[in-house]
């Protein structure tokens, strides 16, 4: 069976505490720093981009860079140094001037205690470093009350402080939220860097396929090889299949997804529906993101119209902004997967 | 290496420092005391990072050594030993087994470096004065801090330090406490600083109303006290700026009325029992040596008390919540008050007959 959090095992701190810069982001990262150099940081930061890009990793870094005591002064190359005090208590994850928020508990909303809690330490002088960072990650589980509690500080920063909003889903976030803090934008890298990227890593599956089911994200790619995921995906896919073609039930296959990442689970359904829409219009020579299941894909395509493939398409989409809004998962799923069903 | 101590030293350091062990845990060390052996002296330092307390005690031992223990445990094992009980504790890499007479406890440990303490960095600014004049400018303002407010600068208490004179400032909007101390420093300060009202509330605890110095050290993040016995405390600051308090005091020309502050509380506290719950307004009538309390509540049930006063300005009708007035007459010390009025609408200034070392000013309301 493999671990059912999956992807969001990365949350973990912890795991993402590497400062090493990946590749791709060295272009932000010479951007904040020449900022941080001219003195010209905005108080508050939005970054925002698809999940398994290294939005974490890099917030963490920067944190790091901002708290550093002595930090590595490079034209190319500037870092934390990783040897003062604040560098130690960093990575003890004890640093009395950086402050985390995120759900407490999986799928959970932030709370507007937390963010209470975020505000009355923002508005203290920092304790042993010049700056004070408060991390949100994934921003966009605020409530309502958390996020409307952020605003004020939002709006009147108080000195030497960054406010880091961590998000996948920008359009989440209330636009009040947004229109008060800079946007960075984190892409997935092409994919000749994130394959070299992963060749580094020591991955039992192949690194190209791992990136094709990531959506080009490399964090996500390792995520899912070191999960084990792969044999997932492959299950899901054959489950997919027998629901489309009638041969089993959606609401049992809903039962047994459930209690996997679902998020991932749409993703990949998604993407095959992407994909079999691609068939449709180009048998002889097609271009698809699941290369590895183009006999399968083949198949549903002969059943599926244009029209249902639409469809599911947008049910599918819908599914994904519904999910982490505390509905039933298992009548979410099962109303997405009778949706797939072919039309006899 | 092994430490020995005494039961009683080791409790009382613990009890001092443990009002600031952070309760709630975000951060597990926290939950931890600072142990740093230094020459035969045991210092404990415990911070919930908005502050920090240092005591130390005497204790034998061969080595230096650093490490931080868990606070609540080691209090509870300390508190229930017998007294004057010998205590032994051999650090270990992960733990420490602490033993007395035929008991042993082991604790589990965290590395010292990574609790998260205020280094000794610079302070620019350095005051020192007796604690129990300390004490009184603290305790004659607290009460007038805000609690909770948004303008999260009145969530603590303003120190205003200059050569020759130290001010504590406290307000909530509604009312202003205001202290003042003459000083005859022989370095210049010029500190305005904010301390929050976590800081104030432990410190007012730890103040006693002896003649030892207590020095205080300014510096841009922090505040350090340093105590004649050897406890430190050191509490961040509110990064912000307090209003200008000068500005609320009542100037021009003003009536005074004295009047016994006993008396007054007294039929204050009466009135205010039929006054409205949430509001808890009353009414001031006054005229020629003369002061009618007036209170009514929404039940029409009625309050009235007439107090002698010493006036004789125009008659004049003002409102106040009542409970402001009674925490400002429960910190004057004399036996008579005055109260400066300029009209109905205008603040009110308080303060003890014979000296205005402290000054209120209460904002009227209207009824």
């Amino acid at each position: 069976m493999p671990k059912s959090n999956g992807l969001n095992a990365l949350n973990g701190l912890n795991d993402s505490i590497e400062t090493e810069l990946l590749p791709w982001q060295s272009e932000q990262w010479q951007q904040l720093v020449a900022a941080v150099k001219a003195k010209r940081l905005p108080h508050a930061m939005l970054f925002s981009g698809p999940e398994g890009v290294g939005k974490k990793q890099f917030a963490t870094s920067l944190s790091r860079f901002l708290l550093c005591h002595e930090p590595i002064q490079d034209q190319v190359n500037s870092k934390a140094c990783g040897k003062c005090n604040a560098c130690q208590l960093f990575a003890a994850g004890t640093h009395p001037d950086f402050y985390l928020i995120r759900s407490e508990e999986e799928g959970k909303a932030i709370k507007v205690e937390q963010i209470r809690e975020l505000t009355d330490k923002n508005n203290l002088t920092s304790h042993i470093s010049e700056f004070k960072v408060h991390l949100i990650i994934d921003g966009d589980r605020m409530n309502r009350a958390a996020a409307n509690s952020l605003l004020k500080t939002l709006e009147e920063p108080s000195s030497n402080t960054l406010i880091l909003l961590i998000t996948s889903k920008p359009e989440l976030l209330s636009a009040t939220i947004r229109s008060r803090c800079q946007q960075l934008r984190f892409e997935a890298p092409p994919t000749d860097i994130a394959l070299n990227w992963l060749n580094t890593r020591a991955l039992q599956t192949d690194p190209g396929l791992l990136l094709s089911i990531s959506g080009n994200a490399p964090l996500k790619a390792e995520q899912i090889d070191r999960d084990e995921l792969v044999e997932l995906r492959d299950r899901v896919f054959a489950d997919f299949g027998k629901v489309v073609l009638g041969k089993t039930d959606p609401s049992r296959v809903a039962e047994t997804w459930q209690k996997n990442n679902l998020e991932l689970i749409i993703y990949w359904m998604t993407v095959w529906v992407i994909d079999i829409i691609r068939l449709k219009y180009n048998q002889s020579d097609p271009k698809l993101d699941s290369m590895d299941k183009i006999k399968g894909l083949q198949k549903l395509a002969e059943i599926l119209s244009i029209g249902q493939l639409f469809g599911i398409y947008q049910q599918q989409l819908k599914t994904r902004q519904l999910l982490n809004k505390q509905l039933n998962t298992v009548l979410l799923l099962e109303n997405l997967l009778v949706t797939c069903t072919a039309k006899k | 290496m092994v430490i020995n101590l005494n039961r009683d030293d080791l409790l009382k350091s613990l009890q001092q420092v443990s009002g600031v062990v952070e309760r709630r845990q975000t951060l597990p060390i926290l939950a931890n005391i600072l142990c740093n052996i230094r020459n035969n002296t045991l210092f404990i330092t415990a911070t919930d990072l908005e502050v920090e307390l240092r005591t130390l005690t005497t204790v034998s031992s061969e080595e230096d050594a650093d490490l931080t223990i868990p606070a609540r445990k080691l209090l509870d094992i300390c508190k229930a030993l017998p007294d004057n009980a010998d205590l032994s504790i051999t650090i270990n890499d992960q733990n420490i087994t602490l033993k007395s007479g035929r008991g042993r406890y082991t604790l589990g440990t965290l590395p010292a470096q990574d609790f998260p303490g205020v280094e000794p960095s610079t302070m620019a600014d350095r005051v020192s004065l007796k604690e129990k004049q300390l004490k009184i400018l603290i305790d004659k303002t607290q009460f007038a801090m805000a609690q909770q407010d948004v303008r999260y600068y009145l969530n603590g208490m303003l120190f205003d330090i200059t050569q020759k004179q130290f001010k504590t400032v406290a307000t909530d909007g509604h009312r202003l406490a205001l202290c003042q101390l003459e000083l005859d420093l022989e370095n210049e300060v010029n500190a305005q600083i904010i301390l929050p009202r976590k800081a104030i509330i432990e410190l007012s605890r730890l103040l006693s109303d002896s003649d030892d110095e207590v020095v205080l050290e300014i510096g841009s993040n922090h505040i350090r006290l340093t105590f004649a016995n050897g406890v430190v405390f050191v509490s961040k600051l509110i990064d912000g700026r307090f209003p200008d308090y000068q500005r609320v005091m009542p100037s021009g020309k003003t009536e005074i009325a004295s009047a016994e502050r006993d008396v007054l509380k007294q039929s204050l506290v009466r009135a205010s029992i039929l006054s409205n719950e949430k509001y808890r307004g009353i009414r001031f009538k006054i005229s020629e040596n003369n002061l009618e309390l007036l209170a009514h509540n929404p039940e029409q049930e009625e309050a009235e008390e007439i107090v002698e006063v010493d006036y004789s300005g125009p008659e004049l009708t003002i409102g106040f919540n009542v409970g402001y007035l009674t925490d400002v007459l429960n910190v004057i010390e004399s036996s008579n008050v005055q109260i400066a009025l300029v009209d109905s609408n205008s603040s009110c200034l308080i303060t003890a007959e014979d000296t205005d070392q402290c000054q209120y000013v209460v904002m009227p309301m209207r009824l």
